[in-house]
C-alpha cells in the first residue's frame, strides 16, 4: 500500500554543485510544461554559481524505484525573497525570509506528472514529517538510499512569524550533536502528518536549528504562504491552499486541478530600475497576501516617491500603483484611495479610474447601479479587448450586479458563468483571477440568492485558487450564515437551539486565522465588513472570551451601519449581547451601554443579581458544609435576590423574561433544596409564564425541573434520563448531570463527563474545544479530582484552536494546583484576561497574590493584599466579625498582624510533636537506603526536594545550615502553604524563622512539578503536600527528602525508593 | 619508545601516547571521543598497562563524551590523574549543556577519587621523563553566544587544491568552548609534539608566540579541531615547523579540503595521519597534485618514534 510518505518522497531534491561545496534538500514543484520549480533555503544557494539538482521520478513507488534525472542551472535562475535581508553573524550570511525558487527547464524526455500537493497552515501540535538529505550523498551514489524521513510535530506557531519551529522526534539522531546528523536537511519539504493519503500539505521548509547542536531537537522552518505568493507574482503560478478539515464536497469544481503552466517565463533584460521595481512589488504583495496592509502600504508608497519609479516601464509602475489601490479599498482608507487614483489617471495610468477596483468596490458598497455603468463602460471600450481578465471580471460584475438590482434568478446570473463542471466560462490571464470570480460568486449565492451552501462551496474554491486572504472574510461570514440560516425566526432572532455548531465553528477557524496574522489596519476594516458576523459567531458559540474581547472593536470599528439598520437597534443589540455576559459576573454598571432602554437596564441589572445569588450559591455548596450553608446568610441573599427579580420581571420586555423566569425557578428550587422551602406553586407560577416562549425543550425541561421536587429521586433520574434519550443532545446531558450536581450525586455528574468525553464524542463534535472548558470548569468550581481537569487539559490543548484561551486555562489550573513557578509572569500573563472582562478584578489581585506569597515574596504579596481588603467579605452574624478567606488569614499571620485565637489543633507542627514524629521516623525501613553508590550519585548532583515537616524537623534540631551542603533545595508551593497555614494555627514561632531562612537563601527554590509531572502522581496516590514534592523529585530527577508522618500505603510502595527520610540527611554527606 | 595512537571516535577525539622503555610504560590519553566511542575507549583502556594520565582538552561532547557515558554507567576511571577546566556557569544555549556535561564529568571522577585538576598555560607536568608544557589557555572565559545554524552542508572539495591554498582563509571558529581548549606540547627523549585540541589558530598562534621567540619545531602537529580550516592562521608557517599532522576525524564533516592544501603550500611535502580515510571519496578532484602529501589512515598505533 503506498502511503503519503511514499507518495511525497519524489518530491525531496537533492541540491548541490558541480564541487559539491554545498549540501542541502528542497522540495519539487512542476506546474505542468516545460518548467519545473524547486523550493530551497536561501542559505542553500546564496554562494553558489551553478546548481546541481537531483530530482527523483518514480518508477514503481511502491518497491522504492526511481529514475534519477540531475540537472545543473545558473545562478540566475534562482529567485530570493524580496523582502530578504541579508546580515552576517561571524561571516555567515543571515537570510530574514530563508527562501529562494529556482527555476529548471524540464526535458521533454524526462516525464513526470504535475505536482498536487497543497500550501498549507501549520498550526501547533501538528504531527509533521519531513524528507531530505541529511550529510548528502556520496559521488556516483543513487539520492534515493540517502533520502530520509523524519518524525515530529510542530512545537510553536506564532501567527504573525515568517516561520515556526518543530522537534525532531527520531531517537537515533545523536543526543550530543543532532546538527551533525541533521545537516542537509536545509531547504527539505515539512509535510503536514495528518493529511491523507491523496492531500498532502507543504508546511513550510526547513532551515536551521536551535543552536549549535539542535538542542532538545529544534529546528526552526519557514513558513510556505510566501513561496506561494512569489510563484504567483514571479511566474504566474498558483499553487492550491488548503484550509484544515475541509472536505472536498464543501469546495466548488470538484477535486484538486494542477494548473497547466507551459513554461514561459520571461527571459527578457530589464533595466536596475525594472528588476527593483519588480522587486518591491513582490514584496508588497507577500505582505498584503500575509495580511500585512500597513506593511504593503508602506512598501508602496515608498516606491513611488523613489527616483527611480519615474524610469521604470508603465506596466510595472501601473502595478504598483494599483496594489497600492488594493490597500487602500481594504483599509477603508477612501480618501487616500481618491487622492492616489485622481493623480493617476492625471498620469495617464488610468483612462478615468481603475476599472477592476471600482466594479469590486462599488460592488461591496452595493452601488450595484454604479458596478453596472462600469462594467457596460468597460466593455463598450475598444481599448479592452484584448485584456482578458478584465473583460471577463466586467462580464461577471455586470451580471452579479444584475441579480441585485433586476431581481434576476440564480440560473439567470451565477449559472450563465459557469459551465456543467462549475468552472467559470470565460477565460482569464492567470488561475488567481478566476479566484475573485468565484469569490464574488459565492459572495453572490450567501448574500443575495440566500443559498449558504454554494456560498461556501464556491468561496472554499476561491481560497484554494486566490491569495487574497480577505476571502476568509467572506468563507467565515458564509460559514456563519450557513450555520444560523435554519435557526432564524422571521422577527430575525436567532433559535440558539437550531443553530448548526459545525458551521460556525469553521466560521471561528476562518475568523482565527485573520485575528492571529492581521495587522491593525486590516483587522479594522474586517471589522468594518464583518465585524457584526465574527461578533455573532462567538456570542452563538457562547463564547464569552472572544465577546469580551471583539466588543471594543467593534464599537472603535464599526463606523456604518448596514443598510435599512436603525442605529439605535442595531448598537442596543451589540450592546446586549456583550452586557449580558458581562452581567453574568454579578456586577454592571448599565451607563457604559448608551444606546440600551429602561427596561435593558432592569433586565442587565437582574441578570446580575441573579448570577450574583448564583454565585453564591455554587461557592457557598463547593466549599461549606450543610449546616455550614444554612448558618452562612445565603437563604437572605436567595430571598432578596427572588424579591428583587419579581418585581423587576414585570417592567423587562416580554420577549426577555424567560431566562428571569428560568433563573427564578432555579433560585426558588435551590431554596427548596437548602432550606426546604415549600415553594412548588411558585415553580408551577414560573413555568405557566414560559409558556409563550414556544420552546418546547425548554418547557419539558422545566417540567423535568418540577417533577424533581415532587417524585422520588429514582423516578427523577429516570425521567431526565428518558429525556436525554429521546433527544440524545448536550442541553439534555447537560440537565442530567446538573440534576446529579444539585442533589450531590457528584459521582455520577464525573462518571457522566468521563463518557461524554471518551464514549459519546458525537454530543461535541460540533465545538470539542467548549466542552473541554465546561469539564474543566466543572472539576475545579466543584473540587473534584484534578487529575481529571489536568489530563483533560494536557490532552485537549492540542484540539484548541484558540491559543488565548489554551492560555488562559493553563494559568487557571496553575491557580487550582497551586504551581506557581513564575509569579511574574502569572501576574502579567493573566492581567488581559481581567481587562477583558474574563475575570473579575478580585479574582485576579487573589490569585497574584497567592501566587507571590507562596514564594515568598512579601512586598509583592502585600502590594496585591491592598486591593483585596477592599472587596466586600461575609459577615459573621454572631460576633459582626469580617470572615476572610484562608489566604488572607495565611498571611495575616506571616506578616505578623494577627496571631491564632484557638489551641493548635493535635496534629500541628509543635516541638512536641517533632520529638514523636522524629522517633517514629528512625525506626522505618522502608525508604531509599543512603548507601555508598547512592552517596555517589547524590554527590554529583547535591539537589533534593523537601517537605513540610522535614523541613519543620531540621529547624527544630537546629539543623538548617545543613542546607548550605545542598547545590539546590526545591520545596513546592503546596509546602509553603502547609507551613504558612501551621503557622496561622499554631504561631510557631520555629516556622516563622524556618521561612525567614528560606527566603534569606539562594539553595532554596520555590517549585512545584509540571502538570504532566504531577500527573505520574496523581495517578497513583492521592496529591498531598508530601506528595506534591515526590512528584518534583520526579520531574527533577532527584531525592525527595520528607518528614511527613503520615504518607499513605501507596506512597510508599510506589515512590519509596526516591524517598528518603529527613533524619538520614546526614548520611547524604558521610565520606 | 614512544608511541602515537589514533582512534576513530566518531567526530571527535581520542588520542593516546605510549612511552618508557620495556621496564616502565607509560601512557597519557588525550581526550575520549563521542559518546558513541564509550564502548571503544572502555577497551582502549582495558589494552593499557598503565595509565598516567588523561588530559580533557574542552567540555564539548565530542572530547568528553565516551569517559561521560562511561562514568553514567558506573565505570570506574583507571587514570591516577586527569586534567581538565571547567567552564564558566554563565554559558548559554549550546554551551551550557556542553559545561553541564563537563561538570558532570568532573563531579563523577572526583566522586571516585580520581586526582582531578585544572590545566591553563604556564603550568608544566614532569611525569616518568616526560614534560608536558601547557602554553594555553591563559584563562577560562564563559561561552554565551546562541545562534540559529543553518543546516545546509557547506564543503570546498570541489576547489582544486592550488586554488584553495592561494585563497585566504574564510570561515573563523567562534566557538568559545574550542577557544579553551588546553594546547601542550610534549616532550619525551628528544622528541617534541605539539597538542592543540580545537583551539583556535590566533590562540595557538599567540601561546608560541608568547613562549618561543622564534619559529618551533615539532615532530608531529595536531592539527585544531579537526582539520577546519577557520582553526588555522597564515602564521602558523612562521611559527610551526613539522612534516607530520595528525588529523582526529571520522570525516563526515571535516576536515576542510583548504587545510590539507595550506599545509601544501606553507610545509611543501608532509604526511597528514587520521583514524579515517576520508580522502578516499570526493576529496580530491582529478586534478589535484598530490603527489607532495602522503596521507595515512591508521587505526591504533599511528606513528613509532
Amino acid at each position: 500500500m503506498v502511503t503519503g510518505e511514499d507518495r511525497t518522497r519524489q518530491y525531496s531534491v537533492y541540491i548541490t554543485d558541480k564541487d559539491t561545496t554545498v549540501n542541502g534538500s528542497g522540495v519539487l514543484y512542476y506546474p505542468g510544461g516545460g518548467t519545473m520549480f524547486v523550493f530551497t533555503c536561501a542559505h542553500v544557494v546564496d554562494d553558489l554559481e551553478t546548481v546541481r539538482i537531483f530530482v527523483l521520478k518514480p518508477l514503481d513507488v511502491e518497491k522504492d524505484q526511481y529514475e534519477v534525472f540531475t540537472t545543473d542551472v545558473s545562478r540566475e535562475q534562482v529567485y530570493f525573497s524580496p523582502l530578504d535581508t541579508v546580515t552576517m553573524d561571524h561571516e555567515v550570511k543571515v537570510h530574514s525570509e530563508d527562501l529562494a525558487i529556482i527555476e529548471i527547464k524540464k526535458p521533454e524526455t524526462f516525464d513526470i506528472a504535475p505536482t498536487d500537493y497543497f500550501v498549507g497552515e501549520s498550526s501547533r501540535h501538528n504531527p509533521i514529517y519531513t524528507q531530505g538529505y541529511p550529510n548528502g550523498v556520496p559521488a556516483g551514489q543513487n539520492p534515493v538510499e540517502y533520502l530520509e524521513c523524519l518524525h515530529g510535530s510542530v512545537v510553536l506557531n506564532i501567527a504573525d512569524n515568517n516561520r515556526f519551529t518543530i522537534r525532531i522526534e527520531e531517537n537515533y539522531l545523536d543526543q550530543g550533536n543532532r546538527v551533525y546528523e541533521l545537516r542537509g536537511l536545509s531547504g527539505a519539504p515539512i509535510w503536514d502528518g495528518k493529511s491523507d493519503v491523496e492531500t498532502q500539505s507543504l508546511l513550510g521548509l526547513i532551515s536551521s536549528a536551535y543552536d549549535k547542536t539542535a538542542l532538545l531537537s529544534k529546528i526552526f522552518a519557514m513558513k510556505s504562504q510566501q513561496i506561494r505568493s512569489l510563484m504567483n507574482e514571479k511566474f504566474g503560478i498558483t499553487i492550491e491552499r488548503k484550509l484544515v478539515d475541509i472536505p472536498d464536497e464543501d469546495v466548488a469544481g470538484g477535486t484538486f486541478k494542477p494548473i497547466e503552466f507551459d513554461g514561459s517565463v520571461s527571459k527578457a533584460e530589464k533595466s536596475d530600475a525594472e528588476k527593483w521595481i519588480e522587486e518591491q512589488t513582490a514584496a508588497c504583495r507577500c505582505s498584503i497576501d500575509d495580511l500585512k496592509l500597513q506593511k504593503a502600504i508602506d512598501i508602496a508608497k515608498a516606491v513611488i516617491c523613489d527616483e527611480r519609479f519615474e524610469s521604470c516601464g508603465f506596466d510595472s509602475k501601473k502595478r504598483i500603483v494599483q496594489y497600492l489601490l488594493y490597500c487602500y479599498e481594504i483599509g477603508d482608507l477612501d480618501a487616500e484611495f481618491d487622492e492616489l487614483e485622481t493623480e493617476m489617471v492625471e498620469k495617464g495610468f488610468f483612462k478615468k479610474y481603475d476599472i477592476l477596483r471600482h466594479l469590486t468596490r462599488s460592488f461591496m458598497k452595493k452601488q450595484y447601479k454604479e458596478t453596472i455603468a462600469v462594467a457596460e463602460d468597460c466593455l463598450s471600450d475598444p481599448d479592452n479587448e484584448s485584456k482578458t481578465t478584465l473583460i471577463a471580471c466586467a462580464k461577471s460584475f455586470l451580471i452579479l450586479a444584475k441579480a441585485y438590482e433586476e431581481n434576476l434568478p440564480v440560473e439567470e446570473t451565477i449559472g450563465s458563468l459557469l459551465d456543467e463542471h462549475e468552472n467559470f466560462i470565460y477565460q482569464t490571464d492567470d488561475l488567481e483571477d478566476s479566484g475573485l470570480i468565484y469569490q464574488m460568486i459565492g459572495y453572490v449565492y450567501g448574500e443575495c440568492y440566500h443559498d449558504h451552501v454554494n456560498a461556501v462551496r464556491f468561496l472554499n474554491r476561491s481560497y484554494r485558487i486566490g491569495f487574497d486572504n480577505i476571502v476568509l472574510e467572506s468563507l467565515g461570514a458564509a460559514y456563519y450564515f450557513l450555520g444560523i440560516t435554519d435557526a432564524t425566526r422571521e422577527d430575525g432572532t436567532v433559535d440558539y437551539q437550531k443553530i448548526d455548531q459545525k458551521s460556525l465553528y469553521k466560521a471561528r477557524e476562518c475568523f482565527l486565522i485573520i485575528i492571529g496574522k492581521a495587522d491593525e489596519l486590516f483587522w479594522s476594516g474586517t471589522v468594518r465588513r464583518i465585524g457584526l458576523c465574527i461578533y455573532n459567531t462567538f456570542v452563538f458559540l457562547q463564547d464569552n472570551y472572544r465577546i469580551l474581547t471583539i466588543y471594543p472593536d467593534i464599537k472603535k470599528y464599526i463606523t456604518v451601519l448596514p443598510e435599512q439598520e436603525d442605529e439605535h437597534t442595531f448598537w442596543r443589540d451589540i450592546e446586549m449581547k456583550y452586557a449580558r455576559i458581562a452581567a453574568q459576573s454579578g456586577k454592571i454598571n448599565t451607563y457604559d451601554y448608551p444606546h440600551i432602554n429602561r427596561s435593558d437596564r432592569i433586565l442587565l441589572e437582574t441578570i446580575a443579581k441573579t448570577s450574583e445569588c448564583e454565585n453564591y450559591i455554587e461557592q457557598a455548596i463547593a466549599n461549606f458544609r450543610p449546616e455550614q450553608v444554612k448558618a452562612s446568610g445565603l437563604e437572605q441573599i436567595i430571598k432578596q435576590a427572588i424579591r428583587d427579580t419579581e418585581n423587576n420581571v414585570r417592567v423587562i420586555d416580554r420577549r426577555d423574561r424567560t431566562p428571569v423566569y428560568v433563573q427564578l425557578m432555579n433560585m426558588y428550587g435551590r431554596g427548596m433544596l437548602l432550606f426546604g422551602w415549600k415553594k412548588i406553586d411558585k415553580l408551577h407560577y414560573c413555568r405557566e409564564r414560559l409558556q409563550e416562549c414556544n420552546d418546547d425543550e425548554l418547557l419539558e425541561s422545566m417540567d423535568n425541573f418540577i417533577y424533581e421536587y415532587e417524585a422520588p429521586m429514582d423516578d427523577v433520574i429516570a425521567r431526565f434520563r428518558q429525556t436525554f434519550d429521546k433527544r440524545k443532545n448536550l442541553r439534555s446531558w447537560q440537565e442530567l448531570n446538573h440534576l446529579y450536581v444539585r442533589h450531590g450525586m457528584m459521582d455520577q455528574a464525573d462518571a457522566m463527563y468521563k463518557e461524554l468525553l471518551v464514549e459519546r464524542k458525537e454530543l461535541i463534535a460540533e465545538g470539542p474545544e467548549y466542552a473541554y472548558r465546561a469539564y474543566i470548569d466543572y472539576i475545579t468550581l466543584y473540587h473534584r479530582d484534578m487529575k481529571d481537569a489536568l489530563q483533560c487539559y494536557l490532552d485537549a490543548k492540542e484540539a484548541f484552536q484558540d491559543t488565548d484561551i489554551e492560555g488562559f486555562w493553563e494559568l487557571e489550573l496553575m491557580v487550582y494546583t497551586n504551581t506557581f513557578n513564575d509569579p511574574e509572569r502569572f501576574e502579567i500573563e493573566r492581567k488581559p484576561f481581567m481587562e477583558k472582562g474574563l475575570l473579575t478584578e478580585e479574582q485576579y489581585h487573589r490569585t497574584a497574590f497567592i501566587a507571590y506569597m507562596v514564594n515568598l515574596n512579601e512586598e509583592k504579596a502585600r502590594e496585591h493584599n491592598e486591593y483585596i481588603r477592599h472587596y466586600p467579605h461575609y459577615v459573621n452574624p454572631v460576633n459582626n466579625m469580617l470572615i476572610l478567606q484562608l489566604e488572607e488569614i495565611h498571611f495575616l499571620n506571616w506578616i505578623g498582624q494577627i496571631k491564632p485565637s484557638f489551641l493548635p489543633p493535635p496534629q500541628s507542627m509543635t516541638s512536641e510533636r517533632a520529638v514523636l514524629v522524629r522517633s517514629r521516623l528512625m525506626n522505618e525501613s522502608w525508604h531509599r537506603e543512603i548507601d555508598k553508590p547512592f552517596r555517589n550519585q547524590f554527590s554529583i548532583d547535591k539537589t533534593a526536594v523537601i517537605d513540610a515537616w522535614a523541613l519543620y524537623i531540621m529547624v527544630e534540631n537546629g539543623k538548617l545550615d545543613d542546607f548550605l551542603k545542598f547545590d539546590h533545595v526545591y520545596i513546592s508551593h503546596n509546602t509553603i502553604t502547609r507551613l504558612l497555614d501551621e503557622l496561622s494555627r499554631t504561631d510557631n514561632q520555629k516556622i516563622r524563622e524556618l521561612l525567614d531562612y528560606v527566603k534569606a537563601h539562594d539553595v532554596f527554590t520555590m517549585y512545584s512539578a509540571s502538570f504532566k509531572s504531577q500527573m505520574e502522581v496523581r495517578n497513583a496516590v492521592v496529591y498531598s503536600e508530601p506528595t506534591s514534592a515526590v512528584a518534583v523529585s520526579i520531574e527533577k530527577k532527584c531525592i525527595a527528602i520528607l518528614g511527613d508522618p503520615d504518607l499513605d500505603r501507596g506512597t510508599v510502595e510506589i515512590f519509596g525508593s526516591r524517598i528518603v527520610r529527613v533524619t538520614e540527611i546526614g548520611k547524604l554527606f558521610e565520606e | 619508545m614512544l608511541h602515537l595512537y589514533t582512534y576513530n571516535a566518531g567526530k571527535g577525539d581520542c588520542i593516546r601516547i605510549e612511552y618508557g622503555d620495556e621496564t616502565s610504560v607509560h601512557n597519557i590519553v588525550i581526550d575520549t571521543g563521542v559518546t558513541r566511542f564509550a564502548p571503544s575507549f572502555q577497551i582502549i583502556c582495558k589494552s593499557m598497562t598503565s595509565h598516567d594520565l588523561l588530559i580533557l582538552t574542552h567540555v564539548d561532547d565530542d572530547h568528553i563524551g565516551g569517559i561521560l557515558s562511561l562514568l553514567r554507567f558506573g565505570w570506574k576511571c583507571p587514570f591516577k590523574e586527569v586534567r581538565m577546566n571547567r567552564s564558566g556557569t554563565l554559558s548559554s544555549g549550546n554551551a551550557y549543556l556542553s559545561v553541564r556535561q563537563n561538570d558532570e564529568v568532573y563531579s563523577r571522577l572526583v566522586d571516585q577519587g580520581v586526582d582531578v585538576k585544572p590545566i591553563l598555560a604556564g603550568e608544566v607536568i614532569e611525569l616518568y621523563n616526560a614534560k608536558i608544557t601547557t602554553i594555553w589557555p591563559k584563562g577560562i572565559i564563559a561561552d554565551n553566544s546562541r545562534c540559529d545554524t543553518p543546516l545546509a552542508y557547506q564543503r570546498d572539495y570541489g576547489k582544486s587544491l592550488n586554488t584553495l591554498a592561494d585563497e585566504p582563509i574564510k570561515t573563523t571558529d567562534h566557538s568559545i568552548n574550542n577557544r579553551n581548549s588546553i594546547v601542550f606540547i610534549f616532550e619525551y627523549d628528544g622528541r617534541r609534539l605539539l597538542f592543540t585540541g580545537d583551539a583556535w589558530g590566533t590562540g595557538i598562534v599567540e601561546a608560541l608566540k608568547t613562549v618561543y621567540a622564534s619559529k618551533q619545531h615539532f615532530d608531529l602537529v595536531k592539527l585544531p579541531h579537526h582539520g577546519a580550516a577557520g582553526n588555522l592562521s597564515e602564521e602558523y608557517p612562521n611559527i610551526i615547523q613539522s612534516d607530520s599532522f595528525l588529523i582526529c576525524t571520522d570525516g563526515v564533516m571535516h576536515p576542510d579540503k583548504q587545510t590539507i592544501a595550506k599545509l601544501i603550500k606553507w610545509y611543501g611535502c608532509c604526511t597528514v595521519y587520521s583514524p579515517s580515510n576520508w580522502w578516499s571519496s570526493g576529496f580530491f578532484t582529478d586534478t589535484d597534485d598530490r603527489s607532495s602529501i602522503e596521507l595515512v589512515q591508521k587505526e591504533g598505533v599511528a606513528i613509532r618514534w
